[in-house]
């Protein structure tokens, strides 16, 4: 009972912190506003990083979203500061996804060094990995990451929200900006797309993927 | 065993609110039970878990580098606060002033009903404005003369023409007094002169009224000879009938032939000078483009 309550405190300290912070920045305190930052930018990067499937491009959606979230911060107007937070992010990787599609960044090198044409370029081939390869890394983050990439954006962006991040629908709903029915068929779709995807895997790893131990639920806490 | 199939897309969703903790008790307890009637959806619950559980164990990604921004960072950010919503703004207000203003003009020129003009088309065969030479034309085309209709005086403005006998009617409620020839003709040529028995107007027969004069009224043709004519119409005062109106048509009077051609309509000024309109698409090009500019530069 004590340590519930002392948690319970400490929550309520925390958002006091917060609420305080988010007042100071508001009236232009950089210092108050970079605190902010540093408290939810692993979040931001993470999902950004889910969604975006790449290091970089993450790194930028999240730059992005931080100046971004500097510009707006007048416009806030309470409740979850992290959810807010995540809808900026989330928006900026979209813009992220949108330039990548506008300006493909993949070296076009058709020519040798001498001028002579590359028969079969290296452009052309087929890079994404495939079941054997990502489970040769043995990593099951790979397969699921391959998986979560092979989503659409809409289902990516829910899956990520509320399974990676553990947002519950309302919030999720919020930051994406539909109703929770969108929300819940989306999640259902994205689960049911990487079950799917997950079964060539599953094949070769059942034990590990299907019936993860009690370590793994803890680690997951 | 692939319950891929077997599962609907809203049984997939109770799953997840299942999964997910956000089933009512009630919605929560009828799922439980229809879980112990079905092992589709029981294997699919498994798997679903499953993946739940492999999501959340995903590693956390360490940051590359502190997102925080330096103060030109902030101070650069500041400055473009509000650029790029006051252009965006701008833009659009001026292109929705433009769609309301081309939007009101072309409902005011489609669906605005015809000018009423005070002085109706059959005045403007009076006495000015056409030359001769129209006249001419048109006898030319028609390979005959041209009969004119002067309403001069006679019969007053408005009314139906034709037989009208009647009140203020358009032929001045005679037969040809106002049909007047471009040359003199023969009044035998003028069917409309010829002196029409009373019998054969059809107008007198139903007269039952003892009280209705009888041959008063007279009436005179071009060549000055006078007919008599009944009464026509019930009602007429008797004073007024019987008056000889007797309008010969003045020679020194230009008759005139106007077609609908040379009726020219008033040119109708635009509601907004086109200066206006010119400077508000201006702007709205220049604003947009400043948007742009600034949107893609970011």
């Amino acid at each position: 009972m004590k340590c519930c309550l002392v948690g319970l405190s400490l929550a309520q300290k925390a958002i006091m912190e917060e609420t305080e912070l988010i007042t100071r920045a508001v009236d232009g305190d950089l210092d108050a506003f970079n605190q902010l930052v540093l408290q939810h930018q692993q979040m931001a990067y993470n999902v950004a990083y889910r969604i975006m499937a790449d290091e970089n491009a993450a790194a930028d959606a999240t730059q992005e979203a931080v100046i971004s979230m500097y510009r707006k911060l007048d416009t806030y107007r309470g409740g979850s500061f992290k959810s807010w937070f995540l809808r900026i992010v989330t928006n900026a990787c979209y813009d992220e996804l949108r330039r990548q599609r506008r300006r493909p960044t993949i070296p076009i090198e058709p020519e040798t060094n001498e001028g002579e044409l590359i028969e079969s370029p290296e452009w052309l081939e087929d890079k994404s990995a495939g079941p054997e390869e990502v489970l040769g890394a043995s990593e099951i983050e790979n397969a699921i990451q391959h998986c979560l990439t092979g989503l659409e954006q809409k289902f990516r962006v829910v899956i990520t929200l509320v399974d990676v991040s553990g947002e519950d629908y309302e919030t999720v709903a919020r930051i994406i900006g539909t109703p929770i029915g969108t929300v819940k068929s989306r999640l259902a779709r994205a689960r049911m797309k990487m079950q799917q995807c997950l079964q060539g895997f599953r094949e070769l790893l059942p034990d590990q993927f299907r019936h993860i131990t009690e370590e793994n639920d803890e680690l997951a806490r | 065993m692939n319950w891929h199939a077997e599962i609907s897309e809203k049984d997939m969703t109770l799953l997840c609110d299942y999964l997910d903790d956000a089933l009512s008790i009630k919605d929560r307890a009828k799922f439980e039970k229809r879980l112990q009637q079905s092992p589709e959806l029981k294997l699919a619950l498994e798997d679903m878990t499953a993946l739940k559980r492999s999501m959340r164990s995903l590693p956390c990604k360490p940051v590359p580098h502190q997102f925080t921004l330096t103060r030109s960072e902030a101070e650069k950010a500041r400055r473009g606060r509000f650029l790029l919503p006051t252009f965006g703004w701008a833009s659009v207000v001026s292109m929705m002033l433009l769609a309301v203003i081309f939007g009101s003009e072309f409902i005011f020129s489609s669906f605005s009903a015809p000018q009423i003009v005070d002085e109706p088309i059959a005045m403007t065969l009076q006495n000015d404005a056409a030359p001769e030479s129209a006249l001419r034309q048109a006898e030319d085309e028609a390979g005959q003369p041209v009969y004119l209709l002067n309403w001069v005086s006679v019969g007053g403005k408005g009314g139906g023409g034709g037989v009208a006998y009647g009140i203020g009617g358009g032929m001045a409620g005679t037969y040809a007094e106002d049909i007047a020839m471009s040359e003199p003709v023969p009044s035998e040529d003028i069917a409309m002169t010829e002196p029409i028995p009373s019998e054969e107007n059809v107008m007198i027969e139903p007269m039952e009224s003892e009280e209705i004069v009888e041959s008063t009224e007279v009436a005179s043709t071009l060549a000055g000879e006078k007919i008599t004519v009944e009464p026509l119409i019930f009602g007429l005062r008797e004073d007024q009938l019987g008056q000889v109106i007797d309008v010969q048509p003045d020679e020194n009077e230009v008759l005139t032939v106007v077609t609908a051609q040379d009726i020219v309509e008033p040119e109708k000024e635009p509601l907004i000078a086109t200066n206006i309109k010119w400077i508000l698409a201006g702007l709205a090009a220049a604003f947009s483009l400043v948007w742009l500019l600034l949107k893609f530069r970011r």
